[in-house]
């Protein structure tokens, strides 16, 4: 049902333009209108080798609305593989072909037989936001790209986690969880980002197993992967930040994958030791800042909501408010994401709500007694919100306007350190 | 010209003034033709993404302070009220005001498209009015909507009776245009609907409205209107329901771009009898002299604005002409909108500047009142001439033409067109603000800013060696007009 | 309410002639979703220099240029003409309409559809296209 959507916190499911946008040198092609690539992008950070101008797209008129637009469709397929240099061309289709009706699966397959794949992913925008229309993406992958393959190799293992460009982070994200996998001795594959493109596509059949970091998103496409491709899954719903979940992490994912216990923990011993180096020597930072109160809300996608919260409860010592969930979790997912985050040290449990009118997150917010300055990492909307409560706030969710971000990450034990240092770069702006 | 401001629907620029895409030729031969309104277009059977008309005109009503716009439509549409939130924040803030202007959407699903949802749409109305009280209500519809028959006037006019502040339907359905700049033209029509009222008795006053995007150089135009007796009110950042409510009693209607604010201009020109300045912008020295002349003619203060441009010239005119010397001999390609390519052209002739090839999104025919663009017609006059073609922000033809040519510069407005350039190894100019070359001191500025881009090369040069264009050779190999069916 | 299109046909079963190669319009009325063909309209005069397919000469020659009159040019007048003959269809439907004739055609908000199908089909999917958004209701194929 349609409703109030105060503050979004999301695009449509066009947006997943941007995940194939991240696969390198795959192609969204667009059946839509002409403006719709330009309005769902990044302003920042989405130039590359191929960039939202770049994208071919039907640019859909009344002619197309009444008699189809479908002949369009194929020109378009077709002169962009004769123009633009590329290794995948992902078809997305919009809103208006799909109720209009244009079988654009049909056009789609008509090019099965090109040197290079041509995919169709119906991405219209009603039929969700950017986050069900990027495990739309991976599912088209699947099902049309990908095949079973027996050969198996030993330590390969997929990564899935993070919605490219819908995330700041993503890139430097999934680079860090790579490196984590890779410090188990195992060999991490992704897909998004530099260097993985169609390469890294190719290799997932082969892989050991599949592992998702996420608390929702991506669970059909894992689910699908060890049914069309044979690949079992272990599912994480936690991103490891800092040292807690990051040791949580590794032991985890060496077990499922069979690594030995001595390597997990010589690993982890390494890890924290440096970790924890820098955490005592900034202990006075930490103990004796008088800005950074205990209470703090995030107002975030499931992933960021869940991860930072366990962060700065089992990492920091902070207490939690009440957490927001702004990516409109599907109900089903929702009691178990609930409960994780009751699953805190100390019995602490943190009270999460799933809500995407932004209003009603402020008004929460505003009744609530925070007892000192709150801590809000959140999306640009809570900034104004924050300075009125006098209290701190760091933007790490959609949309985060005030800052860049090209490759940093929040996740592992490098990501907790530099979470503490955004959040403490705020903090020293004022000295009570 | 008829404006009908009955109708919420208003014909889309393509429609009402005959505007183009796809043209390719001379600009002699771009002008002649549009004169007599026998333009030779050409459709494209391979295009690339441009802009959403919606994203235009909302954003624009967005700038007004303490109004809410509410956008009928899933949740890609919407997506706009992220980067107008931030808008209203950082640029109410720079003027030391405060905006609590709202842009919320209404998460359209798959349910909706068959079941539609009118019903909810009122009560998302009624909502966002009791929580923000706002000045002004603009409700949208989008390609969705549009499609599926949502009927957004009759929900309109229900509402008004349940509320006390305008509240006017604005229509976006994206697929009834390829011309992204009606965009505009559609939040002119909704404040024209909405907001402006007719002259109270007696009105008289020395305010011009000024139609702009981001008002980056307004004290400074205040400070020189101030000797002029002009008081200036800006539209539409930071403009309030107020003021605008008010705009029939200004002295004239002025504008930085003459795409921006012809069919306001041209509006307020028939219904109220403000004058419409008509001119070419205020770009470079011949532009902001017969601006400024334009406006001193239709505001009686010929005199004082004389005097003001002989002493501005004694200051600024040397420094120019010195400025010059280095710039002998460059070349540029342009691409940027209508309104501006032509007058970029002018600005880089008087600096010297030689345009090897000008790309305008898309051209107006006409403007309302029937005449060819001003800008279009002092280039002719002047014998300035030079190849031309009109895209809609293609960037496939950019690089190819950019390849040909090899220009010393690439001069471009739009966000993501310049990156091609640079990756072919061209210096750009990213002339973004409207007021980079507004009167003697930012053309100046201007000036000195195209050496240092010109001078040091080390970005582009750095980049161009490593970066692979995403063309096939096959494309460069074309001509430019290979995907335009009907230019021969 | 009822409305026009015009159609450029050689049989009156297919529309198969470009907007240059039409001598006659067949004039359809539509009220709801039926329609009729009601007369048949002659375009107004045939240019001598002759008109291949579409594309008229680019060259203005009305005429009005030549006097130094520059203001108000209505374009060639064979097409604004022959305009003027179906100015009261909302839609015109022919094979292939150029561009010159398409923009003049928008100066008074005739809507083009360059179309190649048998008259009946195009026709039940136009009438069943405006009927929706004339009555606010979904349109799908």
């Amino acid at each position: 049902m349609a409703k109030l959507l105060d503050k979004q916190r999301y695009k449509c499911a066009l947006g997943a333009m941007q995940s194939v946008q991240a696969i390198e040198r795959a192609l969204p092609i667009l059946h839509s209108g002409p403006g719709c690539a330009q309005k769902l992008s990044e302003q920042i950070g989405s130039s590359g080798y191929f960039s939202p101008n770049i994208f071919p797209c039907t640019s859909i008129n009344e002619k197309d609305v009444v008699f189809g637009g479908v002949k369009k469709l194929n020109s378009t397929i077709e002169k962009s593989l004769k123009v633009i240099d590329a290794d995948m061309y992902v078809v997305l289709t919009g809103c208006i072909p799909e109720i209009v009706g244009d079988d654009s699966g049909e056009v789609v397959s008509r090019f099965n037989e090109e040197e290079k794949p041509v995919l169709y992913v119906p991405t219209a925008g009603f039929k969700g936001n950017n986050y069900k229309g990027h495990e739309q993406v991976v599912d088209s992958i699947i099902d049309q790209f990908l095949e079973k393959s027996e050969e198996k190799e030993a330590g390969l293992v997929n990564i899935w986690a993070d919605v490219p460009y819908q995330d700041l982070f993503w890139l430097g994200n999934l680079r860090e969880l790579e490196n984590l996998v890779r410090e188990l001795g195992l060999k991490p594959n992704t897909i998004f980002g530099y260097k993985r493109g169609i390469e890294n596509i190719k290799k997932i059949p082969k892989a050991q197993f599949n592992l998702l970091v996420s608390p929702w998103v991506g669970l059909s496409n894992v689910k699908k992967m060890e049914r069309k491709l044979g690949i079992p899954y272990l599912h994480l719903k936690t991103l490891p930040i800092g040292a807690t979940e990051t040791s949580k992490f590794l032991r985890e994912v060496g077990e499922f994958a069979g690594v030995s216990k001595e390597k997990i923990e010589s690993v982890i011993k390494e890890n924290e030791d440096y970790y924890y180096y820098l955490i005592e020597r900034y202990a006075d930072l930490f103990l004796e800042n008088r800005v950074i109160n205990k209470q703090f809300s995030v107002i975030a996608d499931a992933q960021y909501s869940l991860g930072i919260t366990k962060f700065l409860v089992n990492d920091i010592g902070l207490i939690p408010a009440k957490q927001f969930v702004v990516d409109d979790t599907p109900k089903k997912y929702r009691k178990e994401i609930e409960e994780e985050f009751k699953n805190l040290n100390y019995g602490i449990k943190a009270e999460a709500s799933f809500e995407t009118d932004g209003y009603l997150i402020h008004e929460e917010i505003k009744k609530h007694d925070y007892h000192g300055y709150p801590l809000i990492l959140g999306g640009y909307y809570e900034k104004e919100l924050t300075e009125d409560l006098k209290g701190n706030f760091l933007n790490i969710s959609w949309p985060v306007q005030d800052k860049v971000v090209f490759d940093s990450s929040y996740v592992g034990y490098r990501g907790g350190i530099k979470l503490l240092e955004d959040i403490y770069t705020v903090a020293v702006q004022r000295f009570n | 010209m008829s404006v009908n401001l009955n109708n919420s629907n208003l014909a889309t620029r393509e429609n009402r003034i005959g505007s183009i895409t796809g043209y390719v030729g001379t600009l002699k031969d771009l002008a002649s033709k549009s004169e007599c309104g026998t333009l030779k277009g050409c459709s494209r059977c391979f295009s690339q993404s441009s802009t959403c008309l919606s994203m235009c005109g909302l954003s624009q009503l967005a700038g007004i302070r303490d109004v809410a716009i509410i956008h009928h439509g899933p949740a890609g549409c919407s997506v706009t009220s992220a980067g107008s939130y931030y808008m209203s924040k950082v640029m109410s803030k720079k003027r030391n005001v405060t905006s609590n202007t709202v842009y919320v959407g209404t998460d359209m699903n798959e349910n909706d498209t068959i079941f539609g949802s009118t019903r909810v749409l009122k009560d998302v109305i009624l909502k966002v009015n009791e929580r923000y009280s706002p000045k002004a209500i603009f409700v949208s519809s989008s390609c969705a909507t549009g499609i599926i028959g949502e009927d957004i006037d009759s929900i309109v006019d229900e509402v008004k009776e349940e509320i006390s502040v305008p509240i006017v339907a604005v229509h976006c359905e994206g697929f009834k245009s390829r011309i992204w700049a009606t965009g505009f033209d559609i939040s002119d029509h909704a404040v024209l609907q909405a907001i402006v009222q007719p002259p109270r008795e007696n009105a008289k006053t020395n305010k011009i409205a000024f139609k702009n995007f981001f008002e980056s150089a307004r004290p400074e135009i205040i400070e020189m209107f101030k000797k002029f007796d002009l008081d200036p009110i800006f539209l539409y950042c930071n403009s309030t329901v107020e003021e605008l409510s008010h705009l029939s009693e200004c002295i004239a209607t002025t504008c930085i771009c003459g795409t921006l604010g012809n069919y306001l201009g041209n509006a307020l020109e028939e219904k109220y009898n403000v004058p419409y300045v008509r001119s070419i912008n205020q770009c470079g020295i011949k532009g902001f002299e017969t601006w400024l002349r334009e406006i001193g003619k239709v505001t009686n203060r010929s005199e004082v604005i004389e005097e003001y441009i002989k002493e501005q010239r004694e200051i600024y005119l040397p420094q120019i002409e010195e400025v010059k010397k280095e710039l002998q001999g460059l070349t540029a390609v342009l691409g940027m909108g209508p309104g501006y390519t032509f007058e970029v052209t002018r600005v880089l002739n008087e600096l010297g500047i030689k345009v090897v090839w000008a790309l305008a999104w898309h051209y107006d025919k006409k403007y309302e009142n029937g005449d060819v663009p001003p800008s279009m017609k002092y280039l002719l006059d002047n014998d300035i001439d030079f190849e031309t073609s009109v895209a809609d922000q293609q960037n496939y033809e950019v690089m190819n033409i950019l390849n040909k040519y090899q220009p010393d510069m690439y001069l471009s407005r739009h966000p993501g067109s310049t990156v091609w350039a640079i990756k072919n190894g061209t210096p750009v100019v990213f002339v973004a603000d409207e007021y980079t070359m507004f009167g003697y001191k930012h053309t100046l500025e201007f000036a000195k800013s195209i050496l240092d881009a010109t001078r040091n090369r080390n970005f582009e040069q750095n980049l161009a060696k490593r970066s692979k264009l995403p063309y096939t050779k096959w494309w460069y190999e074309q001509n430019v007009d290979a995907f335009l069916e009907e230019a021969k | 309410m009822s409305y026009k299109i015009a159609i450029g046909s050689s049989d009156g079963v297919n529309i198969d002639l470009k907007f240059g190669e039409v001598s006659e319009f067949l004039i359809y009325e539509v009220e709801g979703i039926n329609y009729k063909l009601i007369e048949k309209r002659k375009r107004a005069f045939k240019e001598n220099n002759a008109v291949s397919g579409d594309t008229f000469e680019s060259s203005c020659d009305s005429g009005c240029c030549k006097n130094g009159n520059r203001k108000k040019c209505q374009g060639p007048k064979d097409i604004t003409s022959t305009i003027e003959v179906i100015k009261d269809c909302r839609c015109i439907l022919c094979k292939k309409v150029g561009f010159q004739a398409q923009k003049q055609f928008e100066k008074k908000l005739i809507t083009v559809f360059d179309i190649e199908y048998p008259i009946n089909q195009a026709l039940k999917r136009i009438v069943f296209y405006y009927n929706s958004i004339d009555n606010n209701r979904s349109w799908h194929l």
